[in-house]
């Protein structure tokens, strides 16, 4: 009853925003690579027989593009209804892999019991926790004041986290075939959500490798299936826009050398607008490369909290994304319940949670001031910019930190810490 | 010899004399030397001098090139002849006509460089062509025609039909020939008129073209534009239908200058004017080389009075006809330099003036440096209803909603009869959009749509970027019907000199066009001074991601004493101030032993304490 009323009061206040026409509007909620105005835009320019990738003003995927041509009755026309039951659905989802991943979290400290340091007993995770965090995630879902906005704007972000909430439910499923599926329609519309592919192989080799199959089999298999799903993407787009491959340079040539600096929450916008040129290919691909390049480090070191590994990566997704938007970041947020056990050993949870709220408040403010009144300029909505990203950094490497202290107190204890070598007090320290 | 060589020398001169008095005054080459003048209903005075030229030989032919010219410009017919180009459409324009107060000008300009050039269809490459012709004559106007590359032109499809004879092979009327660019911004100035008047055959030295003395009009005209047009006309035509067989060239130089004679009489009732106050001088005598050089003001509906009297009055027009005072310069200026005066019996009362009956105006809406739009209202207080053709050119920066347009007359929605839409892309193409309409009689219609301001690479802003970017005027193409024919003076297609046209031929096809508004838009801008800043704070957000996950994939995390340590450096520094203190403290008690009671003592041990925690914890946490 309380999950069903939690329901109705997320749809209301979802459809109490939507009256504001404004949020579809925000730099902070609509991007180039998401807003409604563009998509509408494109369908209109596709109706009247023009290519949408001609212009520089639509970037969705041909499916996308097509998927609104066709059911405009429904998509366009009651768009609002579509987006609040796709957000809705989402919250399901996410929801229903709460319940999934508990199970799993409990299944794998009941293998690890053993190995647990008599005193660290109040850390290990209580049974409860597969009814509490269904409930959790969705008053996070729901309430989350980013994905109010996001759906109200309507953009198409809104897509982007049905699946990969429904990847999310897939790898807690241990389902390749959703699992992969779902990764790669994500990567498909907006590319980035790519790099979950490793946290998803990870869990099914793991799994599966606990079943006795061999691993490399394991991998293999997960990626002939994303290649296979990526690929059959990109052939049907390729037929969609009648035989050309355009819109390549419209979608992923656009998400990867940023040609459009309208201001957003990243950090992109403002470093490309004041870049010399001769270095502006060389940043891009630092950029770019940025985030990449965590995967493989922070997947030998977390693979054996492949949650942990999801979420983090949408968490730096949700930061070093060309064009990132709250609502990328909502989604981040709202995965943070699946680690209620890491929250003992957060650092900073105060100062960054308050820098989230404090920069996600000043921002429309230093906009109005630099956009409508003149009194500031571009420096100041930067500095917003920077310190979001900051607090948002600060939860993404505080939660990875938590884990690795987690795990030192489950295997130590407490009391090593106050153990005494010549009189001093030992340190706990990275070495 | 040396007898030989003189007469040698004496008789090629004598042959090259001769040659030139024969082309004189044969019928190959006419110059034409024109100016009409107008008091506008507002008092303000309009000037347009017009200069023609025309010639049978088609000089687009490349072996031509090396043809002899006399009368024709040279260094015009070479730029023609090397781009291939069939017709040329230039305007350098220095303020903006005013349609509801001036009438309709006899060459509509928009404010700022406009080009407009059709390339002979065997130009290869349009593009290519194009930027060779922009660059060619910038450097022949000295203006910066230059920067009106592919990236800032676009391609017609409704508006500037062919101006001069059409046919098949070099005088194609083919859309995909044609180009179109507009600068905004290009200040009209001396450097522009002084080339412009090296043009002429008579320089700046004999003539009407001595009128043009860029101090005075810079200093008095409230308007003033420069126009180069060239078009092939045609000098035989072969069997019915046959199309042209011998294809000429016409080039029509012209200057139009609007001055308000009460700025220079400084009294606000006496709009009384005349040639010297205005331009500096009297009426010199004629251009030698000039075929015709006349004078015509038009005095329909005037309350003033010519003095010198014209030679003659001429009537022109059908329905309500208008009256021309005509003054032949060759016979005017026999006695010398003579000046023309019109004087106002009784000082000048200023009414309602009646509005020409298409009008065409176009600002922006919106607050904020972030979004608006451009709106266009056209108000047609014709009779009857008539087809306009809309073209916008919206500079790529601008980024331009198509599914936002809305076309309305008189509040209802109406349907464009053809749209003509081409995106631009970013550094590439401009926006480009044409509408066709059917606008009612005595209706106004509003066209409007959205766009977003882009911000741009900060080495991409124009100088003094906080005062705006321009958009170029939006162009209204329509031909009137017959009730409003006579408030708009076109001229013929195949002369293009006014004499033609007020000796009775009048245009067959009198299609107009109707500049609006240049826009201003201020983009919002980035701060200019802080590159570095920018690298550096952008680059430690990606650090600070980059560091932490660095040291907890790369390290373990272990128990150490306090001694085996490793510090950051931060932890370092303030590790070095701190142990610092306790010794400066020691020293201070040393010096003063007495003054220091136990209970401060006991304080400081305590603060010593607390700050060795703190230094504890800051390493903890590094």
């Amino acid at each position: 009853m309380g999950n069903v009323l939690l329901y109705v009061l997320g749809a209301a206040f979802r459809y109490s925003a939507s009256g504001y026409e404004f949020l579809q509007l925000r730099p902070e909620i609509s991007t180039p690579t998401n807003s409604w105005k563009r998509l509408i835009e494109g369908v209109h320019l596709n109706k009247m027989g023009l290519s949408p990738y001609d212009g520089v003003l639509f970037h969705e995927t041909p499916i996308m593009l097509q998927l609104y041509t066709v059911m405009e009755n429904i998509l366009v026309h009651r768009s609002l209804l579509v987006f609040i039951v796709l957000d809705l659905l989402t919250c399901l989802l996410v929801s229903e892999a709460g319940y999934y991943g508990a199970a799993l979290m409990l299944q794998q400290q009941k293998r690890i019991k053993g190995d647990v340091h008599p005193e660290s007993g109040s850390l290990l995770h209580s049974s409860n926790l597969i009814n509490v965090l269904p409930k959790h995630i969705a008053i996070f879902y729901l309430l989350n004041p980013f994905l109010i906005l996001n759906c109200a704007a309507r953009t198409t972000v809104v897509w982007n986290n049905f699946f990969l909430a429904a990847a999310l439910l897939a790898l807690t499923q241990n389902n390749r075939f959703l699992g992969t599926l779902a990764i790669s329609i994500a990567a498909y519309e907006t590319m980035y959500p790519i790099i979950l592919i490793f946290p998803l192989t990870i869990h099914l080799a793991t799994i599966e490798g606990q079943q006795g199959r061999s691993v490399t089999s394991s991998v293999v298999e997960t990626m002939v299936y994303t290649l296979l799903w990526l690929s059959c993407l990109l052939g049907l787009s390729h037929q969609l826009s009648g035989g050309s491959w355009t819109f390549l340079q419209a979608t992923y040539g656009f998400i990867v050398t940023v040609p459009e600096l309208t201001p957003n929450m990243g950090i992109y916008w403002y470093f490309f607008t004041e870049m010399f040129e001769h270095f502006r290919s060389f940043f891009l691909g630092t950029f770019q490369l940025n985030l990449l390049m965590y995967c493989i480090p922070l997947s030998i070191r977390f693979w054996r909290s492949p949650l942990l590994l999801f979420g983090s990566f949408i968490g730096l997704i949700s930061v070093f994304k060309s064009y990132p938007s709250l609502g990328d970041v909502g989604f981040f947020l709202s995965v943070l319940p699946f680690f209620p056990h890491l929250l003992p050993f957060f650092k900073q949870t105060i100062s960054t949670a308050g820098l989230l709220v404090a920069t996600t408040i000043l921002a429309p403010v230093l906009w109005q001031l630099w956009i409508y009144n003149n009194s500031a300029n571009a420096n100041y909505y930067f500095a917003i910019n920077l310190l979001y990203s900051s607090a948002l950094i600060f939860i993404i490497t505080d939660l990875l930190l938590a884990q690795v202290r987690r795990q030192f107190y489950l295997q130590h204890g407490y009391s090593v810490i106050d153990s005494m070598v010549n009189g001093n007090k030992m340190i706990l320290q990275l070495k | 010899k040396m007898m030989s060589l003189i007469l040698c020398a004496v008789y090629l001169s004598v042959t090259c004399l001769l040659h030139v008095q024969a082309q004189n005054g044969g019928d190959h080459e006419k110059f034409t030397e024109e100016l009409f003048m107008k008091e506008t209903p507002s008092g303000h005075v309009y000037s347009h001098f017009q200069f023609t030229t025309r010639w049978d030989s088609d000089i687009r032919r490349r072996d031509n090139s090396r043809e002899h010219y006399n009368l024709f410009p040279r260094s015009v017919g070479d730029i023609v002849a090397a781009y291939g180009v069939q017709e040329l459409s230039l305007s350098l324009t220095q303020g903006l006509w005013r349609y509801e107060k001036w009438g309709y000008p006899i060459n509509s300009a928009p404010p700022g460089a406009q080009v407009i050039a059709r390339f002979q269809s065997s130009v290869p490459d349009v593009d290519k062509a194009w930027e060779g012709l922009t660059s060619a004559l910038a450097g022949l106007l000295c203006s910066s025609l230059n920067n009106l590359g592919r990236t800032e032109s676009i391609q017609p499809e409704y508006s500037f039909a062919n101006q001069g004879v059409t046919g098949p092979d070099s005088l194609g009327t083919n859309r995909t020939y044609l180009r179109y660019g507009i600068l905004p911004r290009e200040n009209l100035c001396t450097e522009n008129l002084t080339p412009w008047k090296k043009l002429l055959p008579c320089k700046n030295k004999r003539g009407l073209a001595v009128l043009l003395s860029s101090g005075h009009i810079q200093k008095y005209s409230v308007y003033f534009s420069l126009g180069l047009d060239l078009k092939p006309v045609c000098y035989s035509t072969g069997e019915e239908g046959g199309g042209c067989t011998s294809p000429g060239v016409e080039l029509v130089q012209s200057v139009s200058v609007v001055i308000d004679p009460v700025i220079i009489n400084k009294q606000a009732d006496n709009t009384d004017w005349n040639v010297k106050r205005m331009f500096g001088i009297g009426v010199t005598p004629a251009c030698p080389l000039a075929h015709t050089s006349t004078i015509f003001i038009d005095t329909t509906d005037s309350t003033y009075v010519l003095d010198p009297p014209p030679n003659e009055y001429l009537y022109y027009g059908a329905g309500m006809p208008r009256k021309l005072a005509v003054y032949d310069v060759k016979i005017f200026t026999e006695h010398g330099i003579t000046d023309i005066t019109a004087k106002h019996p009784k000082s000048h009362i200023y009414g309602i003036v009646r509005a020409p009956p298409v009008l065409f105006n176009r600002h922006v809406v919106g607050t904020g440096q972030e979004r608006g739009g451009i709106v266009a209202t056209i108000k047609n207080s014709c009779t009857t209803g008539i087809t306009v053709a809309y073209l916008e050119l919206i500079p790529w920066y601008l980024r331009v909603y198509l599914h936002t347009l809305k076309i309305e007359t008189d509040g209802v929605p109406v349907k464009p009869i053809n749209t003509v839409y081409r995106p631009g892309r970013d550094r590439e193409r401009p926006y480009h959009l044409e509408l066709v309409l059917k606008l009612a009689a005595r209706s106004t219609t509003t066209i409007r749509i959205d766009m977003e301001y882009s911000i741009l690479r900060w080495t991409e802003y124009p100088p003094d970027a906080n005062h705006g970017l321009y958009v170029g005027a939006a162009v209204l193409t329509t031909r009137l019907p017959v009730d409003g024919k006579a408030n708009a003076t076109v001229l013929a297609a195949e002369d293009s000199s006014l004499s033609h046209l007020f000796w009775g031929n009048v245009a067959t096809d009198p299609v107009l066009k109707i500049y609006s508004e240049t826009l201003l838009i201020t983009v919002p801008t980035p701060d200019f001074s802080m590159p570095y800043n920018v690298i550096c704070l952008a680059c430690t957000i990606a650090a600070l991601a980059f560091g932490p996950i660095h040291n907890m994939t790369t390290k373990k995390l272990v128990l150490v004493s306090p001694d085996q340590e490793e510090k950051s450096l931060l932890g370092k520094i303030i590790a070095c101030v701190l142990s610092c203190l306790p010794t400066l403290a020691a020293r201070k008690k040393k010096q003063e032993p007495e003054q220091t009671s136990d209970e401060d003592k006991g304080n400081e041990e305590s603060s010593e304490e607390s700050n060795t925690q703190t230094q504890s914890e800051d390493t903890n946490n590094s």
